[in-house]
């Protein structure tokens, strides 16, 4: 497949009607098997009980959250250097998705919080950064929508998009470097994870069900974009027509 | 069946969040669906008037 075809708004929005829908499927039958797997087959933990469960939306969330905030970023940066629109749209349209994933990982985080920890919330620098990089979001989505020139509006969301990487290591960092509540990385130590295998292999699967909900969304948000700027236009009105 | 779905004391815990998650990951997906589809029915009746 050519990608400077799929660059192309038009082809971009008359192809991925059909993928959109076939995506959706696929993701909400993966999204309910993960759900009961982590809910029902997983193995109880011998000290956290089934509140560990939680992991299986939380974690996901919070590695989705950083991991849409690089796609803006980076797409952000290339629409800025490059000019090409539809990372423009890409970028600013995956700020709506990562604001999800981030709230999912705050939310869940605080539920896990009081049977684990005792307390919903601790100003702790893991929380701290990830309740930053919420705000940042709705900071990028907020600046978008107050500009009547979306162009221009993409633009300044951008930079902020760019300027905000900064959070993204010191998210990821921070119960390295600092002195936190909340537990150090068990997946990513990749010699030797913390979890057996039994209770890793459904967070790695709820892990790739995630990702595959953040591109069918981005597909749809895309669409829309895409529409919202290309309306009155011939192809558009021409396509409509059809 | 209520013992199957029983987490024993962290059960409205560990529901709460999986419900929370579910009904913003929903959300999520149906907004741009819903409003696409309004636009291009608004547009579509624009288009019909101007004929």
């Amino acid at each position: 497949m050519n990608i400077s075809k799929i660059a192309n708004l038009k082809y971009f929005y008359k192809h991925t009607k059909n993928v959109s829908k076939i995506l959706s499927f696929i993701t909400f039958s993966l999204f309910i098997v993960g759900i009961f797997w982590g809910l029902y087959i997983a193995p109880k933990d011998y000290l956290q009980g089934d509140s560990y469960r939680i992991i299986y939306v939380h974690v996901p969330a919070a590695w989705l959250s950083l991991q849409v905030y690089i796609v803006m970023a980076v797409t952000g940066f290339i629409a800025l250097v490059w000019k090409i629109k539809i990372m423009e749209i890409i970028s600013i349209q995956s700020a709506s998705i990562g604001a999800y994933f981030t709230l999912i990982a705050l939310v869940t985080g605080m539920i896990w919080g009081k049977p684990t920890w005792g307390t919903y919330w601790v100003w702790d620098a893991r929380l701290t950064s990830e309740l930053i990089l919420l705000f940042l979001y709705i900071g990028i989505i907020v600046i978008y929508s107050s500009f009547t020139d979306k162009r221009q509006g993409a633009k300044i969301a951008a930079l902020l998009a760019i300027v905000g990487l900064i959070n993204i290591p010191i998210i990821h960092y921070s119960v390295e470097w600092w002195n936190t509540l909340h537990q150090g990385p068990t997946v990513t130590k990749f010699e030797k994870p913390s979890a057996h295998i039994t209770m890793l292999m459904p967070l790695l699967y709820m892990l790739l069900v995630f990702n595959l909900y953040f591109v069918t969304v981005l597909i749809k948000r895309v669409r829309l974009g895409i529409f919202q700027r290309e309306k009155n236009t011939k192809w558009m009105e021409s396509y409509l027509n059809d | 069946m209520i013992e199957f779905l029983s987490m024993g004391k962290h059960t409205a815990f560990v529901y709460t969040a999986y419900v929370f998650s579910v009904i913003v990951l929903v959300i999520g997906f149906y907004i741009p669906h819903f409003i696409l589809n309004r636009e291009v029915k608004k547009k579509k009746n624009e288009n019909n008037k101007d004929k």
